[in-house]
């Protein structure tokens, strides 16, 4: 062992850093865990209502889960692609509309309308996307998505003799028992709710994981640049908006048996621009950001009773303040905080720990 | 009959032309800034507002649509010094930051205002009859002042050296910068003049019908439309696609259903799209990839 | 201790004892009531006097003692939920009342939006709810809403008496309708068209405009040079007020106007425009009437809400009279939580307050209404009752 090499030329600054290198394992060891132990807290957020809650925490847990899946469906085009979904909130009401008229008009069970009802976003989403993605900068998207989210309001608020127009449309069904379980009851709609939220959480896990997620990161951050790598840049951002459209209409076959009611305010392009809020704040392009910034925007405040002009007030300031400052959001912050400790484990060496 | 017809093409005319007021500063800033401003409606909603406190006070409606114009323009300067400035390299951040003011314009005027519809006393009342037509007399009123407006904006662009430099800049920013026009004092200037012309639509919107905090999404989406179909940056293009948009809709309604008034709007939007992917006067062509 | 001393502890200890007995509230008990309204936004012009109509009802009932069922006293609590003018909040609101094991009683809601998700909600869970919105009738009769009533007359009985005063005191002949795109303009034209052509009136147009238009120039260019003197038009305020407006300023339009709805500020607005104007108050006409009972119930609504009355207050009286109804019934059925009895109770009763209410055996009001009437400047009242 030699002892040349030992740091106590500074003294000082070698206690300092002796102390902060002997607390730094244990928050390296709370920041490398942190994954799990958010999915841990997530799993008890999820199963706390399930477990014999009163049923306002039932009802309120099932809005919440339908939020936190409807922000993690938009998380996949906007926060991993880069694009600017507009119509999400749209497509939440087709979903709904759609399933509600297959089953109360066609008389198609519930459960099958779900692929169904996914299928014909698909279509709808390609077909509006398609001419829409061609251009790059993404103007071109918000502009259309926009415009067809209007247009599908429209006519649902409109279509008067299918949608029953502005008063909406009452929704008598409920999902049928599926494998034994009663999903008609409030706990059964909830475990739904959390069944969708927890699908979308999956598909969105899978698809960070995989090349096509990469690809899609590379197309956010430089399309030309991706196109110049041979990723074909208009399949990528049309299979994402495709996607996660077709996730929002899922989720919303889950919202007509909830509220009983569908109107067409669903479709509103203030919701989804609620939703872009609830993105930022959380975080964009993390797993959990969205389950965080819809904990934070509607659970909150749904338990203090605050007026709903001031909540969105204050999303709005959110939003400008989040974007020109804070990009990250929560979830960001909270990772560079993580990394910060992670790192500092690093500069240490065995020695001086010893010391 | 040709009476009917004559008083439906005044009437889209008129709402038309509202229509491209509204759009012209949507189309300037895209073309100047890349910033596709979802807050621009929410000018429009204001200057009905201000015009409407400005008759209930007494000042008449005049003053109030002057007061509308300037007050708009200062408040589209804050915003841009304040908020777009920082965002010109990102315009997705742009476009995610206007979303954001128009939630807080928009809760914040619910909340001071309250949602009741308010009316104000236009400064014209009853018809007068042009060449044995019928026509609302503040109507032509509206109409006038539109035409009026938007003339004036577009000689100022093709005359003045400032406007020479905006259409500059527009074209090319860095040669434009490479010839001595001040980039930022032209930004500015674009926003103001842009949220001027809002807040006199709006202003001219509510002498004619109901003012409401919510009102900004109607013009907002006609303002879309037009620029998508004008051309984006396009200043002539999006005064004729008003009319246009204006008219299709005048006679849609009066001869069609008029139980889906906004939906020729998005129907002529659709078929341009598919058949002049950059507008009618198409001035930006974005890169294919 | 020494027995003395036993005695007196014992003393103080049963004194102490009684005390608590007299001190317990031996009498009234509480009966919570549950109020869903729209406090704010929109609707609330309707649905805020409707409430304080409401709560002034209880008040009134509080001050008298409470009610006796079956000799134990009973005061009412009441306990609400703002609708924010959305559905979405309004159901929000019922489930949080739902929450709440004791209330088993709902008042509230004048507007459809909000009112059909939940009427649905508590219907399904057996609450006895008094609405007043327009598509509740569409709901009322079905299986699953005997609880359910709906406090203002239906427009098939509105209209009985609405057309036939219309039109003498309009004198049209010639009448077109303008309505918004939605279900209740279908149910309103199914109703009135009929009655208007039986009263010898010709309909040649009905017309529907976009529920959100602000321009009504195109629409109302089709009503032009037909050489109609009415219009039949609803169904808020501010819709009414712009067709009016836009109409005088176009010209060659019916000056003549009969609006399925609650309030004559449209017509009064452009009184010197137009010729006349009718419209239905679904209670009680507060200002031109010379019904005492009336005036006695404006002063008290003053002194209750610390408020001055405006336009919009009639609507106070909404739930007004249900209230005492509904408490009467209590009285007779014996019981303050048996909704069912209590239900039937008030389907069987005819009450005379403020107005005269009866309610059927779907929960449907047959009670009078005032009509009022704008004619040559003056405006002026007239009552229709259904019997």
């Amino acid at each position: 062992m030699s002892s040349a090499s030992t740091p106590l030329a500074q003294p000082r600054e070698a206690i300092g850093r002796t102390a902060r290198v002997a607390a730094a394992p244990r928050l390296a060891l709370l920041a490398r865990s942190l994954p799990i132990v958010g999915w841990l807290v997530l799993a008890v957020l999820i199963l706390f209502p399930g477990m014999g809650a009163s049923r306002y925490l039932l009802y309120l847990g099932t809005l919440i889960a339908l939020q936190a899946a409807l922000a993690t469906s938009l998380n996949l085009v906007m926060g991993y692609a880069g694009q600017f979904a507009m119509s999400h909130a749209a497509f939440y009401g087709f979903g709904a509309y759609a399933s509600a008229l297959l089953v109360s008009g066609a008389g198609v069970g519930f459960w099958i309308s779900i692929p169904l009802t996914m299928l014909l976003a698909a279509v709808l989403a390609a077909c509006i996307g398609y001419p829409a993605l061609r251009y790059t900068g993404g103007v071109h998207l918000a502009l259309i998505t926009f415009a067809f989210g209007e247009l599908a309001r429209l006519l649902a608020a409109n279509w008067h003799s299918v949608t029953g127009g502005p008063m909406g449309m009452r929704v008598l069904y409920s999902p049928e028992p599926l494998l034994g379980f009663s999903f008609a009851t409030s706990r059964g709609l909830y475990w739904l709710a959390t069944g969708m939220l927890l699908v979308s959480l999956l598909i969105v896990f899978l698809v960070q994981r995989s090349r096509f997620g990469r690809a899609l990161v590379a197309v956010r951050e430089d399309e030309v640049l991706a196109a110049f790598l041979g990723i074909n840049v208009v399949a990528h951002k049309l299979a994402a908006y495709v996607m996660s459209s077709m996730m929002a209409a899922m989720i919303g076959t889950a919202y007509a048996p909830f509220m009983s009611f569908i109107s067409p305010e669903l479709l509103n392009a203030h919701q989804t621009i609620s939703l872009i809020g609830v993105l930022i704040l959380g975080g964009i392009g993390t797993l959990s950001g969205p389950i965080i910034g819809t904990l934070v925007f509607f659970g909150i405040p749904e338990l203090l009773r605050v007026a709903q002009l001031y909540r969105l007030v204050i999303l709005g300031a959110v939003i400008i303040v989040g974007v020109l400052f804070m990009p990250q959001g929560i979830s960001g912050l909270i990772r560079q905080r993580l990394k910060r400790w992670t790192r500092d484990v690093g500069m240490a060496t065995p020695e001086a720990v010893k010391r | 009959m040709w009476i009917d017809v004559a008083q439906t093409v005044f009437d889209g005319l008129m709402v038309g032309g509202l229509y491209a007021t509204v759009a012209v500063g949507i189309t300037l800033v895209f073309g100047i800034m890349g910033i596709l401003n979802f807050a621009h409606g929410q000018m429009v909603m204001l200057g009905a507002y201000i015009a409407f406190f400005a008759v209930t006070a007494g000042f008449g409606f005049w003053a109030g649509l002057l007061l509308a114009m300037v007050a708009m323009g200062l408040f589209g300067l804050i915003l841009e010094r304040l908020i777009f400035r920082h965002t010109l390299t990102d315009h997705m951040t742009g476009l995610t930051v206007s979303l954001g003011i128009i939630m807080v314009v928009e809760n914040l005027a619910a909340a001071v205002f309250t949602p009741d519809h308010r009316n104000f006393d236009p400064p014209l009342s009853g018809n007068v009859q042009v060449l044995g037509i019928t026509l609302s007399a503040q109507r032509l009123l509206v109409l006038v002042l539109v035409m009026g407006l938007v003339g004036a904006f577009y000689l100022f662009l093709q005359k003045t050296s400032f406007g020479k430099a905006i259409r500059a800049t527009g074209q090319n920013r860095t040669g434009a910068a490479l010839v001595g026009v001040q980039i930022t004092q032209i930004t500015a200037l674009v926003f103001v003049l842009g949220s001027a012309m809002a807040g006199a639509a709006g202003a001219l919107y509510g002498s004619l019908f109901a003012i409401t905090p919510y009102m900004a999404s109607g013009p907002l989406m006609k303002g879309f439309i037009l620029t998508v179909l004008g051309g984006l940056g396009s200043v002539p293009g999006v005064v004729l696609a008003g009319f246009l948009l204006g008219l299709a809709e005048s006679f849609g309604s009066r001869y069609f259903s008029a139980a889906f008034n906004d939906g020729y709007g998005f129907i002529l939007m659709i078929i341009t799209l598919l058949f002049f992917p950059t507008g009618l006067f198409g001035v930006r062509g974005k890169a294919r990839v | 201790m020494s027995s003395y001393h036993l005695v007196r502890v014992a003393r103080l200890a049963a004194l102490a004892l009684a005390g608590f007995a007299v001190a317990t509230p031996a009498g009234a008990e509480e009966v919570k009531i549950g109020m869903v309204n729209s406090l704010t936004g929109p609707h609330s012009s309707f649905d805020l006097p409707a409430s304080e109509g409401a709560e002034m009802a209880f008040d009134e009932l509080n001050k008298r003692g409470g009610i006796t069922v079956k000799g134990k006293k009973y005061t009412f609590s009441v306990v609400s939920e703002d609708a924010q003018s959305k559905p979405e909040i309004a159901v929000s609101g019922a489930q949080r009342l739902l929450r709440d094991d004791d209330i088993k009683i709902v008042f509230g809601i004048l507007t459809s939006g909000p009112g059909v998700p939940t009427a649905t909600l508590l219907a399904k869970n057996d609450i006895l709810y008094f609405g007043g919105f327009t598509l509740m009738d569409t709901l009322l009769g079905k299986p699953g809403f005997e609880l359910a009533f709906r406090t203002l007359d239906a427009d098939a009985i509105v209209a009985k008496s609405f057309v036939p005063v219309g039109v003498k005191q309009l004198g049209v002949k010639k009448v077109g309708i303008l309505l918004p795109n939605e279900d209740v303009s279908r149910s309103i034209v199914a109703v009135y068209k009929p009655l208007l052509e039986q009263a010898g009136i010709s309909v040649p147009m009905v017309e529907y405009f976009q529920p959100d238009t602000s321009d009504f120039g195109p629409v109302l260019r089709k009503f032009q040079n037909q050489e109609m003197d009415g219009l039949l038009t609803g169904t808020n305020d501010a819709l009414v007020e712009a067709i009016v407006r836009q109409s005088t300023e176009l010209g060659g339009l019916p000056k003549k106007f009969l609006y399925r709805g609650g309030s004559g500020a449209p017509g009064i607005k452009y009184a010197k425009q137009i010729d006349s104007f009718i419209w239905q108050i679904l209670t009680r006409d507060l200002e031109h009437g010379d019904d005492p009972k009336v005036a006695e119930w404006v002063q008290r609504y003053k002194a209750f809400t610390h408020k001055d009355a405006s336009p919009n207050t009639y609507w106070g009286l909404t739930f007004y009279d249900t209230v005492f109804m509904m408490a009467k019934a209590m009285e007779e059925v014996g019981s303050v939580t048996d909704v069912k009895a209590i239900a039937a109770k008030v389907k069987s009763m005819r009450y005379d307050g403020v107005r005269l209410m009866r309610y059927d055996n779907d929960g449907r009001a047959n009670s009078d209404i005032d009509i009022g009437i704008l004619k040559d400047g003056k405006i002026s009242s007239v009552r229709a009752s259904p019997e």
